[in-house]
């Protein structure tokens, strides 16, 4: 039914095999590597599940960063005020990120190119104001401090940005494999479809408004369990997750990198992490840089980093 | 198999057809003619439900289908071959046929449809690995036929294959609509302004002229007759 046979599944897997294999040294690069690393790959995460919308099913979302926040917050409200398991909240993070990914992909079916894109960004905020105004829950713009972390498992302590580290891994391959397997699925390419012609995939039967919720439903679900495991991770969180600079940053990501590629806005998630990093003290041109970025991603290289890449790869084979 | 009976319909408030009626009987080959703007689109785009009539009704296979949604119509066997041509562009051949099957689980089936398709164009199968959009014109009509057939129509309705082809491609296209609907059976709904084509190939035709139904008759029958022969064959 969804059209992923044994050899597509192993081809792919041999790609995670190897990423697995060069990303577990890593901690030994210092706590510092390490910190970066973990937040490169939860927006890696975040970056590629948005590329399922954007990327794949053409789908253009400004407001990727509040379905992070629903999760992030979900998660953390539930460990602090019932006392559920960060393992399980973050789960369940990820549903409520989907939920509410339901509540904007509904009512936004019908619309495409610059008015969906403006739905999404009136969500995103929405979202965002919500956390500040919701003060008896979220605490507002004060953010929530003392988060718990993830519960230890026997010796091992994920307050330690080791051990932290290697949930946040196995996270991120995992996810972006299924991610990877689904765009190679009967899904994906009926998604593809859609992003392709609505009308020609509506004539060959496709539910067009159907996938599209499904769309919804993946990419949010993704972004949400990111966010759970950057509140157990940063142990503090604050509207400034969901803002629409948060939503553009993430955008960025996936553009930069390549979309349509899923491997793209990983790699996309890397660059941009390292710039910002290399960029901390002009930190206030950031968006600046981003969109001059994109501008010249989309002029000269419409396929990213990614294409970019590629394109290396085939003059060095030569 | 399919009626149509008395559709209005309109853009907004520009009325696009006036009260069109035709019939399509199991196993023949209909035409649409006439000239830009006559409302043969407009028909086949109320018949999938792309656009909601304003009056009328369709009827498939005795059942009404007004009001349905297009991939609803779309898998009751009435399969729509867009004008433009309806390809997945950044997808490959071999994708966008597998799309065209999208609705079916026949497997079988499915294979021989490709093998019939493919014998029926080689240079699709040929071409299988590469991106649709990069096909040529001709190359891009087949492909949209074909994708057309992996459907498994009961009933194909084809808009305009002869657009922005080469005469000698036309004349190809129209013998190869010839043979599908000999060999499989499928019934067949052409909108075209290449009257003459149409008419040699079908069974029965309808001449539309600004939103009306104006004449009707046997291919043959409008091949001779003097109104059309003036109108639409230039002679």
């Amino acid at each position: 039914m969804l059209g992923i046979t044994k050899d597509i599944v192993l081809r792919i897997a041999k790609y995670y095999l190897v990423a697995l294999i060069l990303l577990i040294p890593i901690p030994l690069a210092g706590d510092y590597i390490t910190h970066v690393t973990i937040l490169v790959m939860l927006y890696a995460v975040t970056a590629a599940s948005l590329d399922i919308l954007v990327g794949y099913t053409g789908r253009l979302s400004l407001g990727h960063a509040a379905f992070f926040a629903v999760g992030a917050y979900t998660s953390t409200l539930l460990a602090m005020n019932w006392g559920v398991s960060p393992w399980v909240g973050i789960f369940l993070g990820g549903l409520m990120a989907s939920v509410f990914g339901l509540i904007l992909g509904v009512p936004s079916l019908k619309l495409r190119g610059p008015y969906l894109a403006i739905s999404t960004l009136g969500f995103g905020i929405i979202v965002w104001l919500m956390l500040i105004n919701l003060d008896w829950l979220t605490r507002g713009p004060l953010g929530i401090p003392g988060i718990p972390p993830l519960p230890g498992i026997g010796p091992i302590d994920f307050r330690s940005k080791v051990a932290f580290y290697y949930v946040a891994l196995a996270f991120t391959l995992i996810s972006i494999f299924l991610l990877h397997l689904l765009t190679k699925s009967r899904i994906g390419k009926i998604l593809m479809s859609i992003r392709e012609d609505e009308d020609a995939a509506l004539s060959v039967g496709v539910d067009v408004p159907l996938f599209k919720v499904y769309a919804f439903l993946i990419a949010t679900f993704f972004a949400g369990i990111s966010g759970g495991l950057y509140a157990h991770y940063l142990r503090y969180i604050s509207p400034e997750i969901s803002t629409l600079g948060e939503s553009i940053y993430i955008l960025s990501m996936t553009i930069i990198g390549g979309f349509g590629t899923l491997i793209g806005p990983v790699m996309g998630a890397a660059v941009l992490s390292l710039l910002q990093e290399l960029l901390r003290s002009y930190l206030e041109y950031r968006y600046l840089i981003y969109g001059m970025l994109i501008i010249l991603v989309m002029k000269f290289f419409p396929s990213g980093i990614y294409g970019i890449v590629q394109f290396i790869l085939r003059k060095v084979r030569e | 198999m399919l009626e149509v009976k008395d559709i209005s319909a309109a853009y907004g408030k520009a009325i696009a057809l006036k009260d069109i009626s035709l019939y399509v009987g199991e196993g023949e080959i209909i035409s649409l003619i006439g000239a830009n703007g006559a409302g043969k689109t407009t028909t086949l785009r109320v018949i999938t439900g792309m656009l909601k009539p304003l009056r009328g009704d369709v009827v498939f296979q005795g059942k009404s289908i007004v009001g349905m949604e297009p991939y609803q119509i779309a898998s009751l066997g009435i399969i729509h071959v867009p004008e433009g041509r309806g390809l997945f562009p950044d997808m490959t051949v071999r994708e966008n046929l597998e799309m065209g099957a999208f609705m079916r689980t026949d497997r079988d089936e499915i294979r021989r449809d490709l093998e019939f398709v493919y014998s029926l164009f080689p240079v699709l199968k040929e071409r299988e690995k590469q991106l649709a959009g990069t096909l040529s014109g001709g190359e891009q009509q087949m492909l949209a036929i074909g994708k057309g057939l992996m459907g498994g129509p009961k009933l194909l309705l084809l808009d305009e294959p002869s657009l922005g082809l080469a005469p000698l491609l036309v004349d190809r296209i129209f013998e190869t609509i010839g043979q599908i609907n000999k060999e499989k059976g499928v019934t067949i709904l052409i909108a075209e302004q290449n009257a003459y084509m149409a008419l040699s190939i079908s069974h029965r035709a309808y001449v539309i002229e600004n939103g009306v139904t104006v004449m009707e008759g046997t291919g043959k029958e409008l091949l001779g007759n003097e109104h059309v022969r003036k109108a639409y064959l230039g002679i």
